[in-house]
């Protein structure tokens, strides 16, 4: 062989180790209990909030038409909702049978079992509710999906309360729990790359006034920002802050340099959005999707006596 | 991706403990995984005939069981005006009710709120885009015409791509009405079940967004003036074309 099929062939192994590392490297937990904890309750809102108009958007007379996601599927109907065979006199019972699994899955109880059983209803809510979910939804569920397949239970859980394990019986770092992390991480850049570069397309992020357009929405408005029409430029720098930060994203939250700024503007960002649109339940769920890049040192120093 | 680089290296810890047959495998589920996730925002909402739309046909058995497969286009390309969903309720020839959806005034808690937002919205983005039998039966003839002389310049494979788009669009069409006709109809019998009654009119209206110049002169968000004229989408009965075991007692 001669050397460039060499540095070729090197260079190849220095990837496959590199994605080695990246996957399958254990890791410990205390990371993914805290998104499973924080996850949790937002997932546990949600679907709580729905008891409100249960019957509206879940009962045999639907607002929305049972097959509205069959007429949707153009061939292939793979949407799948347990709420297409639930009887109505069934709605209510198991209604509270989910929010009670849920709660179980946010405090940490048999989490091998609930995080599976909350998945399960996180999708299956969605699907009937096609036409009135959103982001937030799509955030829960992928969540809640990733979390049910590493041991986020280990930390900030009753599973390891009523174990009796202290601060010296710590779980064993596993790959489960590095490869659930990565899928949340990986999962959260690949949202903030196509609604970053979903915004290229739009000239008012170009001219800087998209968030304008925003704030000036009166259906989403719950803080008044009109104040911002006699401050363009500061509307300008909002608008090409949030979009600098969110078309970089997938690349700079990787490095240990950019990664606590990049984190930081998420949550203002989100909060931000929480707090003058209406969305704090979108906002939060974003949030705690970037807490998946906190480190378990970090999260020990600050959280380490409540993760027990 | 350089080691220096990249600051993940203090979540995990040590080398791996699974064998390299393992990692091969976990790492092929992987990749088949990312592939996935991928094609989601990638074929939603641009697909291309060629290309993408075929690979998303293909995935669309996962994305839909997985809940997958969503565009994540949040504000993009740019934030909109916002649309309702406004409503007369007649109990004979009287005007029982006017409501509107979202409300905030009746709509609560906020997500909730924002739930019968997203429905308006999703109503209004449907009647907005889905053209007229006849906009539609002439965009067809269009397509056809336009897949003839690629085919008798012997552009073969040009036409039948724009054959597979225009047999995709004569599919989808039906449904896509009848989706909509379905969707307007819940929403009447709803209203009237919530509300009493037994006529419904349906309208849409959209909420422009004021220009900063128009608010420092004194506009308010919530200014009438800046709704558009509701445009009437339905007027529906009470039970009017529901199965009889669907109807009210």
């Amino acid at each position: 062989m001669n050397r460039e099929v060499l540095s070729v062939a090197e260079y190849a192994r220095s990837w496959i180790q590199l994605w080695d590392r990246f996957w399958f490297r254990p890791a410990e937990s205390i990371v993914l209990g805290l998104v499973r904890l924080l996850a949790g309750c937002v997932i546990f809102y949600t679907h709580v909030a729905w008891s409100f108009e249960l019957e509206t958007f879940f009962g045999p007379s639907s607002i929305i038409p049972a097959d509205h996601r069959g007429l949707l599927a153009d061939g292939w109907n793979f949407y799948w909702s347990h709420f297409d065979w639930l009887p109505g006199f069934l709605l209510w019972p198991a209604h509270v049978a989910a929010l009670v699994i849920m709660a179980l899955f946010a405090l940490g109880w048999k989490t091998r079992i609930t995080s599976i059983l909350t998945a399960l209803l996180v999708i299956s809510y969605a699907n009937r509710a096609t036409g009135a979910q959103f982001g937030l939804d799509q955030i829960n569920a992928f969540l809640a999906i990733y979390l049910a397949l590493g041991p986020s239970g280990e930390y900030f859980s009753l599973d390891r309360w009523l174990s009796g394990r202290g601060e010296a019986t710590a779980p064993v770092p596993s790959v489960m729990a590095n490869l659930s992390l990565r899928l949340i991480q990986v999962h959260m850049c690949l949202v903030y790359f196509f609604a970053g570069t979903g915004k290229l397309l739009g000239q008012t992020w170009w001219e800087g006034t998209a968030i304008w357009g925003a704030v000036a929405n009166f259906e989403y408005q719950t803080l008044d920002l009109t104040w911002l029409a006699g401050e363009l430029w500061f509307v300008n720098l909002l608008t090409w802050i949030t979009l600098f930060w969110e078309v970089s994203y997938s690349f700079l939250i990787w490095p240990r340099l950019t990664r606590p700024i990049w984190i930081l503007i998420a949550v203002a960002v989100h909060l931000g959005i929480g707090v003058a649109m209406g969305m704090m339940t979108f906002g939060l769920i974003m949030v705690v999707g970037n807490l998946s890049f906190l480190t378990a040192p970090f999260v020990r120093r600050w959280l380490g006596p409540l993760a027990r | 991706m350089s080691k220096k680089l990249i600051s993940n290296d203090d979540t995990a810890e040590g080398e791996s403990p699974w064998s390299l047959t393992t990692r091969r495998a976990v790492s092929f589920l992987l990749a088949g995984y990312l592939f996935v996730l991928f094609f989601g925002p990638m074929t939603n909402p641009i697909a291309t005939e060629e290309l993408t739309l075929p690979i998303a046909r293909a995935l669309r058995p996962l994305h839909q069981a997985l809940f997958l497969g969503h565009g994540y286009r949040f504000f993009a390309p740019n934030p909109g005006p916002s649309h309702l969903v406004s409503y007369k309720i007649y109990d004979g020839a009287d005007l029982l009710r006017e409501g509107k959806f979202p409300d905030r005034s009746r709509h609560w808690p906020r997500v909730i709120y924002h739930r019968w937002f997203m429905l308006s919205e999703t109503l209004y983005e449907e009647l907005n885009q889905t053209p007229d039998q006849a906009s539609f039966d002439e965009s067809q003839r269009l397509l056809l015409e336009e897949i003839a002389r690629f085919e008798q310049a012997g552009l073969t494979r040009t036409a039948r791509i724009l054959k597979s788009r225009q047999e995709r669009f004569a599919r989808l069409y039906p449904a896509t009405l009848k989706r909509i006709d379905q969707l307007k109809q819940a929403i009447a019998q709803k209203l009237l079940e919530k509300f009493g009654g037994n006529r419904v009119e349906l309208f849409v209206q959209e909420r422009r967004l004021p220009s900063p110049a128009q608010v420092i002169l004194g506009t308010k968000l919530s200014d009438p003036q800046q709704l558009s004229e509701p445009i009437l989408v339905g007027e529906y009965k009470r039970d009017e074309g529901l199965p009889p075991e669907a109807r009210q007692p």
